[in-house]
């Protein structure tokens, strides 16, 4: 059995609570045929792995930070947040704009019953199973940083140098297509999409969370005068290792962190796997 | 302000009166036919007020799901408990059922679905402490009638099919959206 402490990132609470949902019986209030909705594995995964810790509480310790609780909350409670990350990106106005008036009511009803009851109330109960730590802000900006230009930052200017070359070639993808060619930079353009798309990385809250774990794993080696066995539990494509085709796990990002830090960042799948094999 | 137009007051004037009748009915230890009645009026309130609240957030498709939502939830939630009196009634159990909708609350949190859409149909928007005051509300509401046994949910149906394949699209891209927050 593995003794350990686990920092679960936001994607795998709400995961978990989405996959809680479409499993329940009363989710949608009407028969639609099953298997049309999908169920991804990973969120699958995700609540399995929350009901098996909650069972090993004791050997495994699981939490989230404040910062998690915040940034789940602040999705649920701010009506903003919601319209933009979700609702608006659904494009539900054109959609059904074409459907009789009593169907576009029952539409709305369906939404506001899966998005501002069902989906909260699993979410909440789901996230209150979690204790929480509180993180010195301060710290943790200066973590995000260091998180920043020891690991993302030289791959990030490997990816601008290399797009630039190929560019002034004439060549549209060049080396970049290639790096699936070499293991440890596989999904490596996936990885840096945050990267491009904020501009900034500090506006990047998944390297903020990142940060917050590699504070509460350095407090806890303080506290305890012992090295625990640390995992950030995240689905997100920015920490997690990916399987190359020989089904090894291989990602640059994920063996730094690890090098650099000694927390592992895993996903629910990978601690699953490793668990059932101790148990 | 003049909330006629979706009986707003009046249901608010409503929530008294029952408290009223429930109280009353406590005390003679019999429910009134009359809190039975309020209920169905309540509802048929509710139901009316999400009509006036679909049309008027048109355009705004977001602000439209909450309040109809709201508003048709906070409906279904009056018919349970005016069945549930009922059925109290027929059982003989005339105080307990009476008595308990007081202890619990559930008054207090229709009035505050309530005062929360009174405040979006003056404001014509959602502020955000409206939006948590009426999601969390309503969400208690169906706990404690989960809890009391009285919380059904009926089967709805799309005219056609085109409404249940849409719908089907919608939710398969929003497990994706989640996959992105």
């Amino acid at each position: 059995m593995i003794s350990a402490k686990l920092f679960f990132e936001t994607s795998v609470i709400l995961g978990a609570a989405q996959y809680k949902l479409l499993e329940s019986n009363n989710y949608l209030k009407m028969d639609i045929e099953k298997g049309l909705i999908s169920k991804p594995e990973r969120y699958k995964h995700s609540y399995e792995l929350i009901e098996y810790v909650m069972k090993k509480k004791g050997e495994l310790d699981p939490f989230v930070s404040y910062g998690v609780k915040r940034e789940i909350r602040n999705l649920l409670q701010k009506k903003e947040q919601l319209e933009k990350k979700i609702i608006e990106k659904l494009k539900l106005p054109k959609r059904i704009s074409k459907l009789p008036i009593e169907d576009k009511k029952v539409f709305d009803y369906l939404l506001f019953q899966i998005f501002f009851v069902k989906f909260p109330s699993i979410t909440y109960d789901i996230l209150d199973q979690f204790g929480s730590i509180a993180v010195d802000d301060v710290s943790v900006e200066g973590l995000r940083d260091e998180l920043f230009s020891k690991i993302f930052k030289p791959l990030k200017i490997r990816q601008d140098y290399l797009i630039d070359y190929f560019e002034r070639k004439g060549v549209n993808e060049g080396f970049l297509i290639k790096d699936k060619d070499y293991p440890e930079y596989q999904n490596l353009k996936k990885l840096l999409e945050p990267f491009y798309k904020f501009g900034n990385y500090k506006k990047i809250n998944d390297l903020r969370i990142l940060a917050e774990a590699i504070y509460c794993y350095n407090k806890m080696k303080d506290e305890l005068k012992i090295t625990p066995t640390f995992y950030f539990v995240s689905c997100d494509h920015i920490f997690i290792p990916f399987r190359g085709s020989d089904d090894q796990t291989f990602f640059k990002v994920h063996n730094e962190i690890k090098a650099y830090y000694g927390l592992e960042p895993i996903t629910p799948k990978e601690f699953l796997l490793r668990a059932s094999s101790t148990d | 302000m003049d909330h006629k137009t979706c009986n707003l007051d009046q249901s608010e004037n409503l929530i008294f009166h029952i408290d009223e009748l429930l109280k009353k009915s406590i005390e003679q230890k019999e429910i009134s036919p009359q809190v039975i009645e309020c209920f169905d009026k309540l509802a048929k309130d509710f139901e009316e007020m999400g009509n006036v609240f679909f049309n008027k957030f048109d355009q705004k498709m977001m602000d439209q799901i909450i309040t109809f939502g709201a508003a048709i939830t906070t409906k279904d939630i009056c018919l349970n408990l005016k069945d549930n009196l009922t059925n109290a009634k027929m059982a003989h159990q005339n105080p307990i059922a009476a008595k308990r909708i007081l202890d619990r609350d559930y008054l207090v949190f229709i009035r505050l679905i309530i005062d929360s859409l009174k405040n979006i149909y003056d404001s014509n928007k959602i502020e955000n402490e409206c939006f948590v005051t009426l999601n969390d509300s309503i969400r208690i509401l169906i706990k404690l009638s989960k809890e009391d046994a009285i919380y059904k949910e009926d089967r709805i149906l799309f005219s056609n099919k085109e409404g249940e394949e849409i719908l089907v699209k919608v939710l398969n891209e929003t497990n994706e959206l989640i996959s992105e927050l």
